[in-house]
């Protein structure tokens, strides 16, 4: 009778072999643009797609800006027949905004090559401000950024503060000639390249001054590590990675790299960089320094989906996209490459909604995917599994085997080595399940908080509580997990922070390299046991960070 | 590790940490040096326990909750009793946490496994020759999650009611039965070569330190 619990759990643990699903892309439904590249990556307002063409100007044809739905249906679209260059500006979609300048509801936000920037009703595409900008050659090519109420733009030969509710400019500042240049927001003011090399900083009185200049061209916002700024100067056949420290003004050069830039993408703890012969990360504390690199081709956006892996067009005639699974001390990883049955040229970043991803190239489609989880297969023809069991089932008999020749006593240690070794495999997921049903610990912030703007409501709210200061954004309605909320967050915050990866899945370190005794986070007002990952955001929520010591 | 890597509770200043680690200090002091008698080649076996279960401890953090230190604290304190095992105690809670991290949740963890160890010293667990598994296993399961308990305490503070404490314990409990699977583990596999070792060391102090005082009534 002793002897048949090592049985029963040997038959308990076949049974609890059972394969795992695995997951994948599958093409849903396509968009052709009647003429026209898509080299900018679309936006979204979390359910509808916004777009638009550059190139093309034959006949009829002119740059538009396009609305679909989730099904991909044309909403609306609204051309510039005043276009002659190419439109290269980022669209860029605010949910609302409030301030002294006035509160403002959905906006989409569009910088033409005509000079015009003009604020677009997202519902209908009706133009509910426009202004000028000056043209020389071509007018608005970089990207705008939120700043509070108002947006930055980069135009031609400056740089633009406008408020979102009403088109009233704040300043102009006139700095370089600027192409696809974009500003960046930090507290002290704003920063842009131009195309002499010279970064430029404006303060919020609109004072402009050069702060250092390389030789070559700065086509993209610069990116904001710590106390550092990092510049992919473009030159005529190569490239360099550059850094420039905010406090001491000085520069350092990091790396040579290839031609035509990507734009570079903001991580935690340093950006990713790509050209034409290279994936490149950097990582900065007190100096910046070259993490790792790999060999790739893009020279337009990068984007990273819910698992943290890097996304981007591959720069080809062949075309097609690159995911590189990319760790959090930005080391690179696994990398796969998605193809198409409309692969070509292409510099447009893919847009996340949810479990849908939407591609578009410059053969003007724009390609909507879905996540699809595979059925299991069955557990015959699955050999891991089989080994798995076969293992298992090996290891009872040599412990029923031992049991019989020897004793009793090495059953038992045979089977309680097996049985750990299982139970730290399962940990991960019965910790997942077990506190899903868990009773919940209540936290700082469980409700609304009615001096929040209103702009916030309809979306989550993230709240990061230092000691001596709290940081709070909201509105966001894309992300669906903590993780996501707070890569967003806490880059709209301004915010650098570490991710560290464990048995558990990814956990938060530090925000801004304040660690004290770790990170806990509380959504709605309740602790959330999981890992960051698999915690997910259903409905509008409030996530607050805060040091495991404030209490 | 139930919301964010390093949350074990407040934050204490370089002051109170060294006032902590000295009261543990002087109560391990109190509880192993002071006593009369104490044969220095035991103290020196005791020691040696100490420093290879703190080494272990520090190894085997990769492995979430596998806790060597609570069966050998069982054993410790079913063998040489409670006082030493306590002290034992203390000192791997102290050694170890210098390496791994120390904070407010060493003495938590200090006092976790001291109540093992005091449990362990109500437990009769047989000889090296002839030890009784079965018993011991039974003890390192109630220990872990004894061990769970106190050191949940660590994230106690002003605003925590008692069901949300409740609530603590609940979301560790799959830790605490890995910890207990461990405990089972480690006790088929090393409690008689560790009663063997224990064995070595004189497990008379108590009764000595009984007699003296009885003596000293008497007289």
């Amino acid at each position: 009778m002793r002897r048949h619990p090592f049985a029963l759990l040997g038959l308990l643990l076949l049974v609890g072999a059972a394969p795992l699903a695995s997951a994948g892309w599958t093409a849903s439904w396509s968009f052709a643009l009647d003429d026209g590249y898509i080299t900018t990556t679309p936006q979204t307002d979390g359910t509808n797609i916004f777009l638009r063409s550059s190139g093309f100007w034959v006949d009829e044809a002119r740059p538009e800006v396009v609305a679909l739905n989730g099904q991909g249906e044309v909403q609306w679209r609204v051309d510039n027949p005043n276009a002659t260059q190419h439109d290269m500006s980022p669209l860029l979609h605010i949910k609302r905004t409030s301030g002294d300048c006035g509160n403002s509801g959905p906006s989409l936000l569009v910088g033409w090559s005509d000079g015009r920037l003009e604020r677009l009703d997202p519902s209908n595409g009706t133009s509910l401000w426009s202004i000028t900008t000056e043209v020389d050659v071509w007018g608005i090519t970089g990207s705008i950024a939120k700043d509070g109420d108002h947006v930055v733009v980069s135009t031609r030969t400056g740089l633009l503060r406008v408020c979102v509710a009403t088109g009233e400019v704040n300043f102009s500042a006139s700095t370089g000639l600027g192409w696809r240049n974009g500003p960046t927001v930090t507290e002290e003011g704003f920063w842009q390249g131009d195309e002499a090399g010279r970064l430029w900083h404006v303060d919020r009185n609109g004072s402009a001054t050069v702060r250092a200049n390389f030789s070559g061209y700065l086509r993209h916002p610069p990116v904001v590590a710590g106390d550092h700024l990092l510049l992919h100067v473009q030159h005529a056949a190569n490239s360099t990675l550059m850094a420039f420290n905010r406090t001491s003004n000085s520069t350092a050069f990091i790396a040579s790299s290839g031609p035509s830039p990507a734009l570079p993408l903001r991580v935690s703890g340093g950006a990713l960089f790509g050209d034409s012969n290279h994936l490149t990360s950097v990582r900065c504390e007190a100096t910046c320094w070259l993490e790792d690199r790999m060999n790739a081709t893009t020279n337009g956006a990068m984007k990273r989906d819910r698992s943290g892996a890097l996304w981007f067009p591959i720069n080809t005639p062949e075309g097609g996209w690159t995911s590189v699974d990319v760790s959090s001390n930005l080391t690179f990883g696994t990398q796969s490459t998605l193809l198409t049955s409309v692969d070509t040229y292409g510099t447009a970043a893919p847009l996340f909604i949810g479990e849908r991803m939407y591609l578009g190239n410059d053969a003007g489609v724009l390609l909507a995917h879905e996540v699809y989880y595979a059925d299991p297969p069955p557990f015959v023809y699955d050999p891991a599994a089989a080994v798995g069991g076969a293992i298992l089932a090996g290891v009872m008999v040599g412990l029923a085997v031992l049991v019989r020749r020897t004793s009793t006593l090495w059953g038992w240690r045979g089977l309680s080595a097996v049985t750990l070794v299982l139970a730290l495999m399962m940990l991960p997921d019965a910790v997942r399940e077990w506190n899903a049903e868990a009773p919940v610990v209540q936290g700082p912030v469980t409700a609304w908080n009615e001096t929040w703007p209103q702009a916030w409501r309809d979306g989550h709210v993230l709240i990061v509580e230092f000691e001596d200061r709290t940081l709070m954004e909201g509105g966001y309605a894309g992300p669906t997990t903590v993780e996501a909320l707070t890569r967003q967050g806490a880059g709209d915050m301004g915010l650098s922070f570490e991710i560290q990866d464990t048995v558990l899945g990814p956990y938060l370190t530090a925000f801004d390299g304040q660690e004290g005794y770790g990170w806990e986070y509380f959504v709605n007002g309740e602790r959330v046991p999981l890992s960051i990952a698999d915690a997910e955001l259903n409905e509008p929520s409030i996530v607050h960070w805060r040091l495991a010591s404030a209490r | 590790m139930f919301e964010a890597v390093g949350v074990h509770g407040p934050e204490l200043s370089p002051t109170a940490a060294l006032v902590l680690d000295a009261v543990l200090v002087a109560s391990v002091f109190t509880l192993l040096v002071a006593p009369a008698r104490q044969k220095t080649a035991d103290m020196a076996l005791l020691g040696t326990l100490v420093l290879t279960c703190s080494a272990l401890r520090v190894v085997m953090v990769p492995l979430p909750n596998v806790q060597p230190v609570t069966v050998v604290a069982l054993l410790v304190g079913a063998r040489l009793g409670a006082a030493r095992g306590v002290a034992f105690a203390v000192l791997v809670a102290l050694l170890s946490n210098a390496v791994i991290g120390d904070g407010w949740w060493t003495l938590f963890q200090a006092m976790g496994w001291s109540l093992v160890a005091v449990l362990g010293s109500r437990l009769d667990v047989g000889s090296s020759e002839s030890v009784h598994l079965s018993r011991l296993a039974g003890a390192s399961v109630v220990a872990a999650f004894l061990f769970g308990s106190v050191t949940t305490l660590s994230l106690v503070d002003g605003s925590t009611t008692a069901a949300s404490f409740v609530s603590l314990l609940v979301q560790g409990l799959p830790f605490d039965v890995v910890h207990a699977i461990g405990n089972v583990a480690i006790v088929a596999w090393c409690a008689p070569m560790l009663m063997r070792f224990l064995d070595r060391i004189d497990t008379s102090l108590e009764h000595v330190i009984e007699v003296v005082e009885r003596h000293a009534i008497d007289g």
